[in-house]
């Protein structure tokens, strides 16, 4: 007996401790103050490379007014080529910088002359981050919603909300009644304050220890939190549906993607739709599903009829419309495909202690104007390549690594920021990498040397045989490692590549920090490796900085509310790789934007100044890109399609137009 | 026996040589900007930067001499972004790095400057020097020495006349 209740002692007081702690981060999940991530301030100094166009974007963003005569604070002039302007000032965390005069003279694209020497603008607030999870969706106050969705959902979902601790057991009974008789599980006893933790702590699993589990910290909720604070998290955080790979949590996200509507200018009719679609929101989709959710949307008005939160005739009203769905979601904003980055990166760069603090401002190098130019240039994927398809850019400094843009998708309806998030393989790109491989781990090996472009048959370990091609479906014979590089030939690179070997360009490739798994087929050496752009973008940020920087990174720092800095980012160089070596496929990497496969470029483009490059395509053009960069930007472009289906591209004709375009308009 | 023996001696060398490290302190001004500042290469490379960079390097070291390290840290990293390819702010924020006692960020911009920056002259031996500082303070004595020993590739003597 004493053995029972010790064992029990201590199983139960652990696990006490550990739901009271779940339910604490539960808690203090919202920041009071909100966080503010800016982009990087405008620099102003002689020789800046800038254009008018450029300057004047700037100061509209920041919302400077236009003036003719002596500007004010907030105010500029333009008078030919010189730009008078006041700026607003700003407490930056290094120096504070007062509201004052700045006279500059822009010609030939470059600041001629300046006074003060030095001068900033203040940055351009791009985003909020509203909870310690960084999302950037701003919360809903209970009182903003139509209090027919807020009794109506407890109709539904909790008609004894207000009274229970937490859990209903008489609901469970119910529900446990209903489920025996039916041989299944056919209803959930789950109060809101259940399914709130169980959206919160991401609980997929209906086990019965989850169950106890998710009682118990309902039960502790309710001691932390009043009904009005639960029931207002509980609205801005359930799961609603999926647009595409993104969830959507929250009334605000769903009010915008069922019907590209604010919360408070729902119909009844809408507002049991979203009521109607938490009890299963694939089963419910309304956009897949469109009868069984309007039978759903019906159920609940009879229950809102029933219970009184309408009357009899909204109640005939609100059924006989229809589902009213919108064809679009809200646009995305030109920042939003950024913030993405942010995101994902705040948590892996500084410390979650710093992260917790109330109002953070968080300083990250993203240019307003590049990505501008960037989101016209992914906007405009269809009208220069002329089909279906999909594309993604990412823009860094080419030197220091910092992020400067980023494009997620051709249209401002897509959330799903392919830039981040799609894995395609990544086809010629990877051949760089052969040749520095060859150029670091082959003694005698330099660009110089020949090898054979022909026909070749390889046996894999699983004794099936392999025979790479060209992309002309013709062979050069013996050749240099210059030419099979600048003119990208296949069977060329997989000669090197075997001499090299598979397991050691595997180790190369991961000490270079890539993820290469159960990867041992020696289609590596022409790209069977699949890595989003932004994977793509530090691998060739590799080559734009001469081996200085590899980690592609969009916050330089955060500071507190008090403007003390408590994080900065660190750089860090993971390899040993000679410069000599780098510059070596740097000069490849010119000659294909001259006379190799990218040489568009120059013949058609005429871009200015020296530029490097890569284009790559997988099979059938199921994937086109194009990594570059020149002496300020590093880009890759990725084009295709989100099925995976051929499209007509290759890297020269898909991914390089847009890039051209894009530095074109830089 | 012989083998543990002088695997014992070897970790209480080793130990001994990392405590003498931590105890260290480091001296960027005696060890490396005065030491290089007497280069007297032939060669001297002074890469271009903008003035507005120069007006902000004098910034930052006016706020290390105030005791304001973390604002001379932004000072540096806002030259940065004006001229993110510059050996010489690239060797500044080294010394910064090495002043504050981040040996891992010191030797990461000194190894930059050596790899990328100048190879003659003053600034070429600084970014030797920072670098070997860095990586006797990490324990890194292969590193060291192949600073130290790069610290004589910076100067170009004129020829001997006869």
């Amino acid at each position: 007996m004493l053995f029972v209740l010790g064992l029990l002692t201590g199983l139960a007081v652990p696990w006490y401790f550990y739901i009271n702690y779940i339910t604490d981060t539960i808690v203090k999940d919202q920041w009071e103050i909100p966080s503010v991530v800016y982009a990087r301030p405008l620099e102003l100094y002689q020789g800046k490379v800038l254009t008018p166009e450029a300057l004047t974007f700037e100061l509209d963003l920041l919302g400077y007014q236009l003036t003719s005569v002596n500007p004010g604070s907030g105010q500029y002039r333009i008078e030919g080529e010189r730009f008078q302007i006041h700026s607003k000032g700003f407490d930056f965390p290094d120096t504070p910088a007062k509201a004052s005069q700045i006279e500059l003279t822009i010609r030939a694209g470059q600041v001629q002359s300046i006074r003060p020497k030095l001068a900033r603008l203040e940055p351009k607030i791009i985003g909020r981050f509203f909870n310690t999870d960084f999302e950037n969706r701003r919360p809903i106050q209970l009182a903003d919603l139509p209090d027919t969705l807020v009794r109506g959902l407890q109709a539904v979902e909790d008609r004894s909300f207000k009274s229970h601790h937490g859990v209903s057991w008489w609901g469970i009974m119910r529900a446990a009644v209903k489920n025996l008789s039916a041989g299944e599980v056919v209803q959930g006893g789950s109060t809101l304050t259940q399914q709130l933790v169980k959206n919160k702590l991401h609980y997929n699993q209906n086990t019965l220890l989850r169950k106890l589990h998710e009682a118990l910290a309902a039960t502790l909720l309710e001691s932390k939190l009043t009904k009005h604070e639960i029931l207002e998290m509980y609205f801005n955080e359930v799961y609603w549906g999926q647009d595409g790979k993104v969830a959507v949590h929250g009334v605000v996200e769903a009010a915008q993607f069922y019907f590209a509507k604010p919360v408070n200018q729902l119909n009844l009719s809408e507002q049991a739709l979203l009521v109607g679609i938490i009890k299963g929101p694939s089963w419910y989709n309304p956009y897949r599903q469109s009868q069984r959710a309007l039978s759903r949307r019906n159920v609940v008005l009879n229950s809102w009829a029933e219970t009184g939160v309408i009357s009899e005739s909204q109640h005939q009203q609100a059924k006989s419309r229809p589902l009213g769905l919108s064809k679009s979601r809200q646009l995305k904003t030109d920042f939003d495909d950024f913030m993405d980055v942010v995101k994902s990166q705040i948590n892996k760069q500084f410390s979650l202690a710093d992260l917790k603090r109330n109002g953070l401002r968080v300083f990250t190098s993203m240019d307003p104007y590049v990505q501008y130019k960037t989101t016209q240039t992914a906007r405009q994927t269809q009208q220069w390549l002329n089909a279906d398809v999909e594309s993604a850019i990412v823009v860094s400094d080419a030197n220091s690594g910092e992020l400067l843009a980023v494009s997620g998708s051709q249209s401002a309806r897509s959330h799903y920021n392919r830039a981040l998030l799609a894995k395609r393989q990544i086809g010629s790109l990877i051949k760089p990498l052969v040749y520095l491989a060859g150029l670091e781990l082959l003694p005698d090996f330099s660009l110089e040397s020949t090898l054979e472009d022909q026909p070749i048959t390889i046996t894999t370990d699983d004794n099936k045989t392999w025979q790479p091609n060209n992309w002309d479906r013709q062979s050069s014979g013996t050749i240099s490692a210059r030419e099979a590089l600048v003119q990208s030939r296949n069977q060329a690179t997989v000669d090197l590549g075997l001499r090299i070997q598979l397991d050691k360009f595997i180790a190369f490739l991961k000490a270079l920090g890539l993820q290469v798994h159960r990867n041992n087929h020696p289609a590596l050496f022409l790209g069977a490796i699949e890595l989003t752009p932004f994977e793509v973008q530090h691998l060739f940020g590799l080559f734009a900085s001469r081996g200085g920087n590899q980690n592609i990174s969009a916050i330089r720092y955060v500071s507190d509310n008090n403007n003390r800095i408590l994080s900065r980012s660190q750089q860090h160089m993971n390899h040993s790789l000679r410069t000599v070596n780098i510059d070596t496929i740097n000069r490849a990497l010119h000659e294909i934007t001259r006379s190799g496969t990218a040489r568009k470029l120059t013949d058609v483009f005429a871009l200015q100044g020296p530029v490097f490059g890569k284009t790559g395509t997988t099979n059938d053009g199921k994937d086109s890109w194009f990594a570059g960069f020149d002496r300020r930007f590093l880009a890759t472009v990725w084009v295709g399609r989100d099925d995976n289906q051929p499209t007509p591209y290759s890297g020269s004709s898909g991914a390089l137009i847009l890039w051209g375009h894009l530095f074109n308009n830089l | 026996m012989i083998k543990p023996i002088t695997k014992t001696l070897s970790l209480l060398m080793l130990a001994a040589a990392l405590s003498h490290c931590a105890q260290r302190g480091v001296n960027v001004k005696d060890e490396v900007t005065d030491p290089a500042a007497g280069n007297d290469s032939l060669i001297q490379i002074n890469p271009m930067v903008p003035e507005a960079v120069l007006e902000l390097i004098d910034e930052a070291a006016a706020q290390q001499s105030n005791g304001q390290a973390g604002e001379a840290m932004m000072t540096l990293k806002r030259a940065l972004t004006i001229s993110p390819a510059s050996a010489l702010v690239q060797q500044h924020l080294a010394e910064a790095y090495l002043a504050e006692g981040d040996f891992q960020q010191a030797i990461y911009w000194a190894t930059l400057v050596v790899n990328q920056g100048p190879d003659q002259g003053s600034l070429c031996e600084r970014a030797r020097r920072a670098q070997a500082l860095s990586a006797e303070m990490l324990g890194n004595t292969e590193l060291q020495s192949q600073a130290l020993e790069g610290v004589a590739s910076c100067t170009r003597l004129p020829p001997a006349r006869y």
